[in-house]
């Protein structure tokens, strides 16, 4: 069963994300929820989930140490990570990329391209 | 000419006298006494007499002439005297008001010479590099640390400094014809941050001394540096504190838009797919304001967007005028950013089902100015121009041109009408309308983009006709430049 990870300090974002995949929830995907980096970070480890929506601005850990602990570090294969952030310039992007990031998506996002790259990637 | 007997006590009773005359007046009488009679006195003695009288005459005119000229020579040298006094007292006022000025700099000042010995410094420079005080005084002899090598007193970026405006310029065969502004960032003592601008000194050729500086440009030989050093540290932590302002308002104001945005698509979604279909549609009024229910939604998320873009370009901005970019000045090539920018959008080009056509040319000059930055809105003008193509080909140039290197995307959307055109890159520009497709640009805002070219000296504009698609060019600087006029004062 597919997993997708959803991280992001702001209750309202992840509810958002957490509606915006219900009608995959039905094709079979789990979804999985943290509140902050670290968190994010051990489910990670412990769910191995294939997709990760990553904040970047969340306590205990960014999105980008995040990223580049399970890309650079762990070299944890298949996840694929989205960072999902207000940060919008491009050089942001470019830091994204370094932590090795698969895509980075700028907030407020449209949940149709969230629903499609899930489908795409999944 | 006069002769007579006289009487005197010795008992020469002959005389000869001759008026002792000058400038026609009579000053004295020479006078010949003699044992012998006027008769007996002859002819040569006489004329001897006469001859001596002219003599003395003439002696003492050139004598009064030069006491005359002695006199004048005096009052010149008395006046070049009073000259030199008030010149030296003027020039110990002024020495004295240069001191006062460079002893009470905030800034640091610190002067080298050829051999990148200190010849000149401020009490400033000890302080804010917190050097041993025994460097400046010691036994009575202020100022030991003249003629120490910088390199044996200083470490760090600032020696970097320095070596960038010897490696300019120590070649006398090779100087620029610009006078560069080397500037960088340098960590002083007690963990603070200060910034450092070191300039080339020259001398003429002639001067005697190496403290005579020229303006005459094509007689100069470089001589050393002259280095001030700004305490940034209060500044840093200010930019710091509105970089973070930026970056809390940036997160809080777009996180509960995207929620906006977000619940009311999938609001408008779920209504139109689940509820709409269940709706008794023949209940007029039902079906209206389920009409209205689905509109409203629509405007919501619409507006929500438009929001978001505001914003977005609002800090842009703020993040400009707070000083928070920073502006680079660094030479560099222009096709490996067109390249890394292609990269970065390449996943848009093919949701979009998009191609990309470059068109580069060889052997471009280096350009000039901050690469990110450059960066930054090539990715902007691509994005704009997948955003607003549906199909075919948006082409990427750039060719040398007078003002440098030009860029030029052209997509093939539905373009922009003139007068719409001429707004483009105003500020705060209607979000939403601009475009004949009715969208709005993404990324950094075109007002920003056109900032940033105009501040490196560039300028950006637009071609577009509707429906024949948009063709956006800007022109990059190149080659070297001396530093930048300050942000604060384009916007």
């Amino acid at each position: 069963m597919p997993k997708v990870l959803i991280a992001d300090d702001e209750p309202h974002i992840r509810l958002l994300l957490e509606q915006t995949l219900e009608d995959l929830e039905d094709e079979g995907l789990e979804i999985i929820v943290a509140e902050n980096g670290a968190e994010a970070l051990k489910a990670i480890k412990e769910n191995k989930p294939d997709m990760v929506f990553l904040d970047v601005m969340m306590p205990k850990m960014n999105g980008f140490e995040v990223c580049s602990e399970v890309k650079n570090n762990l070299k944890i294969q298949g996840v694929y990570i989205i960072l999902l952030t207000a940060k919008g310039q491009e050089i942001d992007k470019l830091k994204g990329m370094e932590s090795g990031a698969d895509m980075y998506m700028t907030k407020p996002f449209n949940p149709d391209d969230i629903i499609n790259k899930v489908r795409e990637i999944l | 000419m006069e002769s007579g007997t006289d009487k005197s006590p010795s008992g020469l009773k002959e005389y000869i006298k001759a008026a002792l005359k000058h400038d026609f007046k009579n000053l004295s009488v020479i006078s010949a006494i003699s044992a012998s009679s006027r008769e007996e006195a002859d002819e040569e003695l006489i004329s001897l007499i006469k001859t001596l009288a002219e003599e003395y005459g003439e002696y003492i005119s050139a004598a009064e002439k030069i006491v005359g000229e002695l006199a004048e020579s005096k009052r010149q040298i008395e006046e070049l005297l009073e000259y030199k006094n008030l010149q030296e007292e003027n020039l110990m006022k002024s020495r004295g008001l240069y001191s006062a000025i460079i002893t009470n700099m905030a800034d640091a000042l610190i002067v080298i010479d050829g051999d990148k010995k200190i010849i000149s410094f401020n009490s400033a420079f000890a302080s804010m590099f917190m050097l041993d005080p025994g460097l400046f005084i010691k036994e009575n002899c202020p100022g030991l640390i003249l003629g120490m090598s910088i390199e044996s007193v200083l470490g760090g970026g600032i020696i970097g400094l320095v070596n960038n405006v010897f490696k300019s310029y120590a070649d006398t065969s090779a100087v620029p014809d610009g006078e560069k502004l080397f500037s960088s960032e340098i960590s002083l003592g007690g963990g603070r941050t200060g910034r450092a601008m070191a300039t080339p000194m020259f001398v003429k050729p002639s001067a005697a001394g190496p403290s005579q500086p020229v303006s005459d440009k094509s007689a100069r030989i470089f001589s050393g540096a002259v280095i001030t050093v700004r305490d940034t540290t209060e500044e840093k932590e200010t930019e710091s504190m509105k970089s973070d302002f930026i970056r809390l308002m940036s997160h809080a104001l777009k996180a509960p838009l995207t929620s906006v945005i977000g619940f009311s698509e999938i609001a408008h979604k779920k209504f139109t797919e689940s509820i709409l279909p269940l709706i008794d549609t023949e209940d007029k009024k039902i079906k209206k304001i389920s009409g209205q229910i689905e509109g409203n939604l629509s405007i919501i998320a619409e507006e929500g967007k438009n929001l978001a873009s505001l914003i977005s370009d609002v800090l842009d901005i703020a993040k400009i005028e707070s000083g928070n970019t920073g502006w680079k000045e660094e030479n560099f090539s222009i096709r490996p950013l067109i390249d890394y920018s292609m990269k970065l959008t390449s996943s848009l080009f093919q949701q979009k089902g998009l191609s990309g056509e470059l068109e580069i040319e060889e052997d471009l000059p280096e350009a000039f100015g901050d690469k990110e930055k450059y960066t930054q809105i090539i990715m902007s003008i691509i994005s704009n121009a997948i955003k607003h193509s549906n199909e075919g080909t948006i082409k990427l140039a750039a060719e040398s041109c007078e003002n440098g290197i030009m860029i030029t995307v052209a997509d093939c959307g539905a373009g922009i009408t003139k007068e719409k055109a001429e707004k483009l890159f105003d500020k705060f520009r209607p979000g939403g309308d601009a475009f004949s497709d009715g969208s709005s640009g993404t990324g950094l805002g075109l007002h920003v983009c056109s900032h940033i070219i105009k501040h490196y000296g560039g300028k950006i504009w637009v071609e577009s006709e509707e429906s024949k698609g948009s063709t956006f060019r800007f022109t990059v600087p190149t080659g070297f430049r001396s530093s930048c006029k300050p942000h604060a004062d384009v916007i």
